[in-house]
């Protein structure tokens, strides 16, 4: 298998994203590397030609874990860092949030989600999930698979007007033009 | 009452081109729905930008008629990015030919209206919010 550098795997796992959400969303515009209030933001996604909801995806890379070289499961959310990025992610202002795993080892059959990352990931009054998401970058496509499906977070004015200035100011990626 | 009926008909325009959006992924196997779904969800977005901007009743097949509307209405507006009609009036104008025509279609042209009705449908939805139409 060619061995592709961190920078690269970052970029396929972007992109493979990118596909996943314009094939679940209608019409999204999608940016890459977004600036979303000063907080950076690996692909981001508003649906509806850039007035419907607000999808935004942090990338958690697992490529470079020499652990999992023999290992064929993955217990996704027993480290610090990825507990630590479903907690900060549950402030954030976006509606639906996700936190995608990406790893390039051939060998991982099975996934499975702990119990502290499946806790974590629910809004403190139950409105809203963050989802997880497990890019295979192992496969000559790189695939997309849900683990633990995203739930609407509460909208707000705040996340409205974020979209409607960010919309109006930064050029999509991806988009249909009218 | 009306914003009601917006989202009545933005419901259905955003379920059709959903639809139409999942037999893209099999075009060869269904290019006729899925045309025909663009269109249909054209023709419901239309509906919904004129029940939102005044219009009391949609007469049920007239659908030549209803771009005129939906032009006057916005141009009374004075707004004057109304290329998404232009747009609409050229999906509507297959629909017979899609839905009934005895001789086939060719690919190049079924891509074509599925790509046109994501472009009317990009259009009705900044069009919409733009003008702030109630239910939106």
């Amino acid at each position: 298998m060619i061995q592709f550098d961190v920078q690269q795997d970052l970029g396929r796992a972007k992109n493979a994203l990118q596909d996943y959400l314009i094939r679940k969303l209608l019409i999204p515009k999608v940016y890459l590397d977004a600036n979303w209030n000063g907080i950076p933001v690996h692909v981001l996604a508003i649906d509806r030609a850039g007035v419907g909801d607000v999808h935004a995806v942090l990338i958690n890379d697992r490529s470079q874990d020499d652990r999992l070289e023999d290992a064929n499961k993955i217990i996704i959310g027993t480290s610090g860092m990825e507990l630590g990025s479903v907690e900060e992610f549950r402030l954030f202002p976006s509606h639906y949030r996700y936190i995608a795993i990406i790893n390039d080892k051939p060998n991982i059959k099975e996934y499975e989600l702990s119990l502290g990352i499946l806790q974590k990931s629910l809004a403190d009054d139950g409105v809203g999930r963050i989802g997880i998401l497990y890019v295979d970058l192992s496969k000559e496509v790189p695939a997309v698979q849900v683990l633990l499906k995203p739930e609407r977070f509460r909208s707000s004015k705040e996340i409205i007007e974020l979209a409607d200035r960010f919309v109006a100011e930064n050029t999509p990626n991806w988009e249909v033009r009218e | 009452m009306s914003a009601v009926q917006v989202q009545h008909f933005l419901g259905r325009a955003r379920d059709f081109l959903e639809g139409m959006k999942f037999l893209m992924e099999d075009l060869e196997q269904f290019q006729y729905s899925s045309a025909l779904l663009g269109i249909h969800g054209a023709i419901s977005y239309c509906d919904a930008l004129r029940i939102g901007l005044g219009c009391k009743k949609l007469a049920s097949d007239d659908h030549m008629r209803a771009t005129k509307d939906l032009k006057s209405r916005l141009t009374s507006r004075r707004f004057v990015k109304t290329q998404g009609v232009d747009r609409l009036d050229r999906l509507v104008s297959k629909k017979s030919r899609i839905a009934y025509a005895v001789e086939a279609s060719r690919e190049d042209e079924i891509k074509q209206i599925v790509q046109q009705a994501e472009r009317f449908a990009a259009w009705a939805e900044a069009t919409g919010k733009e003008l702030e139409i109630e239910g939106w």
